[in-house]
C-alpha cells in the first residue's frame, strides 16, 4: 500500500524479469530423496540448518534434472530460509541448471588461468562442432554448452567439465574428438581426475 | 580488556570488538559501505582497509578483532592506496549518473572518492548494463546499475524487518541486487533500506526528484505517529517555495536513538507528514467568518468568565467541558489542567476514542496518539476523569453550556445532525486544532493552532520516556502554539501565571506533576531522559 496520494503503485511496478518466470511442473522430493535430505541435515547444528541448501539444492537438481520455482520453493521450506536467499544461491553458483539440460553439460571454465590457456578458443571449438552457442542445448538434447566460472583445476587449465568429470589441458584441437568420444561411447568416455579419485574412495 | 593503539593514541576496547569500533570510540572515522553499527558484518566493501603492524597485508577494520599490543594506522600511504584500489573496483561498473541521482550530496561513493579516490580514471571498457528505476515496492526505487553490492539492505530485511525479500542473484560483475521474481518490498519498515544504501541504488520514490539533497534544513524532533515516539530529523526547505508545490516538509528520516528507535522507523511515520502542509487551518473563523486572533481571545474569554456563574434563565451554574487531545505537548496538557479543571472547574479529558491501530513488537504500537502517556501523568485520562464520548454525551443533554475541543473530529463520536445541534445549544463551542474538519466547521470559534513541529515541548511515549520536539520553522500562516493561545487566556482571565515560553511551563510542570521531578529541558536533551523506574510505569495506567 501507498501512504502517498500522488504515488500509484500498483500500475508502475515492474516485476523483476529473471529467468524462473515459468514455475515449472510441481515439486516434491521423492520419498527416498525426502529421507536423503533428512540425513543431510542432521549434519548441520540446528543453527546452521540454512547451510544444507546447497546439497539440498543437488538432490533437487539430481531428481528433476534442473531447478525451478516450484523446486526453490520447497527447498526453502524444507531448509528454513527465504526463496529470495535460495534463488541467491542457485543463481551464484554455475553447477545448478534453471532450464532443462543435454545427457551431457560441457562447462568450459572462462576464469583467469583457462581464459589466459585459450579456454575461449576452446569453446568456439565445441559451438562449433556441436553446432550450438554456448548456453543452449542441442535439439537432440544430447549435450549442453555452458560457460562457467573456476572449476578449482588452473594448474591444468583449460579445464571442461562434462557431467561430474574434469577433462583437463583441453586444446582447441581436441574439442571435436571430445565431442565424437562422448557420441560414440557415452559415459565410457568421460575421464578426468574427478573420476580417479573417486573411484579411489 | 586489550589495549590498542589507533594512529598514535592508545585506547581500551572491550574483548570482541572492532578495530572499526574502537577508532569510532577515539573519533576516527574509518570509510565504510557494508558495515553497519546495526546489522551483522559483511566484510565485502573492503573500502575500511587499515594497516596494522606485522601483518603483512591490508586489513579490513569492520571485521578484525581488537588485540593487545596491535598497533594500527587508519590513514597511512598504504591504507589510502588500498582504498584507492577499492574505489576503483567499485566504481568499475558504476554508470556515474550523480547528476541526476537523488543520493547526489549525500553519496558514500562520492565522499569517499573525495578522499581517496583516483582522479585521474583508468577504466575505458564497456560498462554492464544493468536494470534502472525499478520500482522494488510502493516506497522504494532500485537502480541496479548504481548498487555497489554492499548488501546492507539484504541484510535488513534478513535481520531487522525479518522479511527477506532482498537478495543478491547471480555472479561476478553480473551481480545485481533484487527481489524474488514476483515478490515486492512491501514491509513496514521498507523505507529504512533508502537510509542505509550508502550510494544512490535505493531511493526515496517519495522523494524522488524534488530536491537537491543540499537545500534542506534539518530539524530534530520525535515522531508523533505512535506512542514510540521514535527520533527522528525532519528535512524542510522553507526559502524555495518552487519545490514540491511549496510544502515545507520534504522528508523524515530517522534519527539514531539507542533506547527507543536505534537506527530505524516505520514508513508510517516516515511517510506521514502530508497533514503538516496540506489541509491546515489558516485564519481565526467566527461562525465561518474571518476574524482576527485579539477578537477570538477577547470573545472567548468574556464566554469563559461566565462559566461557574448561575444562569438567570435556567437557575444552573454554567459549565464547560474540555477535550483535550493526546497530541498535545505536556506543556499544553498541563496548561489545560490548570486553566480549565482547577481554575475553572471545567469537565476535562484528553482520553479520546482512536480505534487502535496496527502494531508489533518493534516500533509500531497502537496508540496511536504520542502523548497519551503524558496526559496520563498529569491526571487528564484517569479513571475518574470522563472520556470524550461522556463529555459529547453530557453536551447532548444540555449539562454542559461551553465546549473546548483541541484537534479532535467529533464526527467520530456522533452524527452530523447531532454535532450542529450541539453547535446551536452551546453558548460557546471552541474548536482549535491543526486541520481542518467537520467540526471545525460547526464550532462557534475555530482556532488555527501549530503542528508539533511548529513549536517547542515535550511528549512521553509508551515507555516513560519524557522527548523534546524541537521547533523546526514557524507555525503555518496564521496558525499559533496552543500553549501561547492557553497562556494569553490565562492572562486575560487574571490566573497570574508568569510563564513565558514551554520551557518556564515545563519547570512548573516538574514542580507540580511528581513524575517529571528534576527535570529541565536540558537534562532532556536531543534524546530524551526516562521519568521513573518500570515499577512506577506499571502503576500509571494507560489506556
Amino acid at each position: 500500500m501507498s501512504f502517498h496520494p500522488k504515488m500509484a503503485y500498483d500500475a508502475t511496478f515492474q516485476k523483476s524479469a529473471r529467468p524462473l518466470e515459468d514455475e515449472g511442473p510441481a515439486f516434491v522430493y521423492t520419498p527416498a530423496n525426502r529421507a536423503r535430505f533428512d540425513e543431510i541435515v542432521r549434519r548441520y547444528p540446528p543453527d546452521r540448518r540454512r547451510s544444507a541448501v546447497l546439497p539440498a539444492l543437488y538432490l533437487a537438481q539430481q531428481q528433476q534434472g534442473y531447478i525451478t520455482a516450484n523446486a526453490i520453493r520447497h527447498v526453502a521450506g524444507l531448509v528454513g530460509i527465504t526463496r529470495a536467499e535460495v534463488e541467491d544461491v542457485v543463481s551464484f553458483y554455475t553447477m545448478f541448471y534453471t532450464k532443462p539440460v543435454g545427457t551431457f553439460v560441457l562447462q568450459v571454465c572462462r576464469t583467469l588461468s583457462c581464459a589466459l590457456n585459450g579456454a575461449e578458443r576452446v569453446t568456439e571449438e565445441l559451438s562449433a562442432k556441436i553446432g550450438i552457442p554456448p548456453g543452449q542445448t542441442d535439439p537432440s538434447g544430447t549435450f549442453t554448452l555452458l560457460e562457467v566460472e573456476c572449476l578449482g583445476a588452473c594448474d591444468r587449465a583449460p579445464v571442461v567439465m562434462v557431467n561430474d568429470a574434469w577433462h583437463e589441458n583441453v586444446k582447441p584441437g581436441d574439442a571435436a574428438r571430445l565431442v565424437d568420444d562422448l557420441r560414440s561411447r557415452g559415459e565410457a568416455a568421460l575421464s578426468g581426475c574427478h573420476h580417479v579419485i573417486e573411484q579411489k574412495r | 580488556m586489550p589495549t590498542l593503539t589507533i594512529d598514535g593514541r592508545q585506547i581500551d576496547s572491550p574483548d570482541g570488538s572492532t578495530v572499526i569500533q574502537a577508532a569510532e570510540t577515539l573519533g576516527i572515522f574509518i570509510p565504510r559501505y557494508c558495515y553497519h553499527p546495526g546489522l551483522s558484518i559483511a566484510g565485502n566493501c573492503r573500502i575500511c582497509l587499515i594497516e596494522v603492524e606485522k601483518n603483512p597485508k591490508l586489513q579490513i577494520a569492520c571485521n578484525t578483532p581488537v588485540a593487545d599490543g596491535m598497533v594500527v594506522h587508519t590513514s597511512s600511504v598504504k591504507a589510502d592506496e588500498g582504498r584507492r584500489a577499492v574505489l576503483e573496483f567499485l566504481l568499475a561498473n558504476h554508470p556515474l549518473d550523480c547528476p541526476v541521482c537523488d543520493q547526489s550530496g549525500e553519496c558514500d561513493l562520492q565522499n569517499f572518492y573525495m578522499n581517496f579516490g583516483l582522479y585521474d580514471p583508468r577504466f575505458r571498457e564497456q560498462k554492464i548494463k544493468k536494470k534502472k528505476a525499478v520500482a522494488v515496492g510502493p516506497h522504494v526505487m532500485l537502480d541496479q546499475e548504481r548498487c555497489i553490492l554492499c548488501s546492507r539492505c539484504v541484510r535488513f530485511t534478513d535481520e531487522i524487518s525479518k522479511t527477506g525479500e532482498f537478495g543478491i542473484f547471480n555472479r561476478g560483475d553480473r551481480a545485481e541486487v533484487g527481489l524474488y521474481p514476483g515478490q515486492q518490498l512491501d514491509n513496514p519498515y521498507s523505507g529504512n533500506v533508502v537510509d542505509i544504501c550508502p550510494v544512490g541504488a535505493l531511493t526515496d520514490r517519495d522523494f524522488r526528484f524534488k530536491a537537491r539533497v543540499w537545500y534542506l534544513s534539518s530539524a530534530p524532533t520525535v515522531c508523533n505517529g505512535c506512542a514510540q515516539g521514535c527520533n527522528v530529523d525532519v528535512h524542510y526547505v522553507l526559502d524555495r517555495p518552487h519545490l514540491n508545490d511549496g510544502a515545507r516538509i520534504l522528508r523524515v528520516k530517522p534519527r539514531y536513538n539507542a533506547d527507543v528507535n536505534q537506527w530505524w522507523m516505520c514508513d508510517e511515520g516516515r511517510y506521514g507528514f502530508g497533514w503538516i502542509d496540506k489541509g491546515r487551518l489558516t485564519k481565526v473563523r467566527r461562525q465561518g467568518a474571518g476574524a482576527t486572533w485579539e477578537q477570538a481571545v477577547a470573545g472567548i474569554t468574556e464566554e469563559l468568565t461566565k462559566v461557574g456563574e448561575r444562569d438567570p434563565e435556567r437557575g444552573t451554574c454554567l459549565r464547560l467541558g474540555v477535550i483535550a487531545s493526546p497530541q498535545l505537548t505536556n506543556e499544553e496538557l498541563f496548561l489545560i489542567r490548570e486553566i480549565f479543571q482547577r481554575a475553572l472547574g471545567a469537565r476535562v479529558t484528553a482520553s479520546v476514542p482512536m480505534p487502535a491501530g496496527n502494531s508489533d513488537n518493534f516500533l509500531i504500537r497502537a496508540d496511536k496518539n504520542p502523548n497519551t502517556h503524558g496526559a496520563a501523568l498529569i491526571g487528564l485520562t484517569d479513571a475518574t476523569a470522563p472520556d470524550a464520548a461522556a463529555i459529547v454525551a453530557e453536551t447532548l443533554e444540555g449539562q454542559l453550556d461551553a465546549l473546548w475541543v483541541f484537534g479532535y473530529d467529533l464526527t467520530k463520536l456522533v452524527a452530523d445532525e447531532d454535532l450542529q445541534r450541539l453547535s446551536r445549544s452551546l453558548r460557546l463551542f471552541v474548536f482549535s486544532g491543526t486541520n481542518d474538519n467537520p467540526t471545525a466547521g460547526c464550532s462557534h470559534w475555530a482556532l488555527p493552532t501549530a503542528a508539533y513541529l511548529e513549536k517547542e515541548g515535550t511528549f512521553v511515549n509508551a515507555h516513560g520516556r519524557v522527548q523534546r520536539i524541537g521547533r523546526a520553522f514557524p507555525p503555518l500562516s496564521d496558525s499559533r502554539e496552543d500553549w501561547r493561545v492557553l497562556l494569553e487566556i490565562a492572562g486575560r482571565l487574571n490566573l497570574g501565571f508568569a510563564w513565558r515560553s514551554p520551557e518556564e511551563i515545563f519547570q512548573a510542570l516538574a514542580r507540580s506533576v511528581t513524575p517529571f521531578a528534576g527535570l529541565t529541558y536540558e537534562r532532556i536533551g536531543l534524546h530524551g531522559a526516562s521519568l521513573m523506574t518500570d515499577a512506577s510505569v506499571a502503576e500509571v495506567a494507560v489506556t
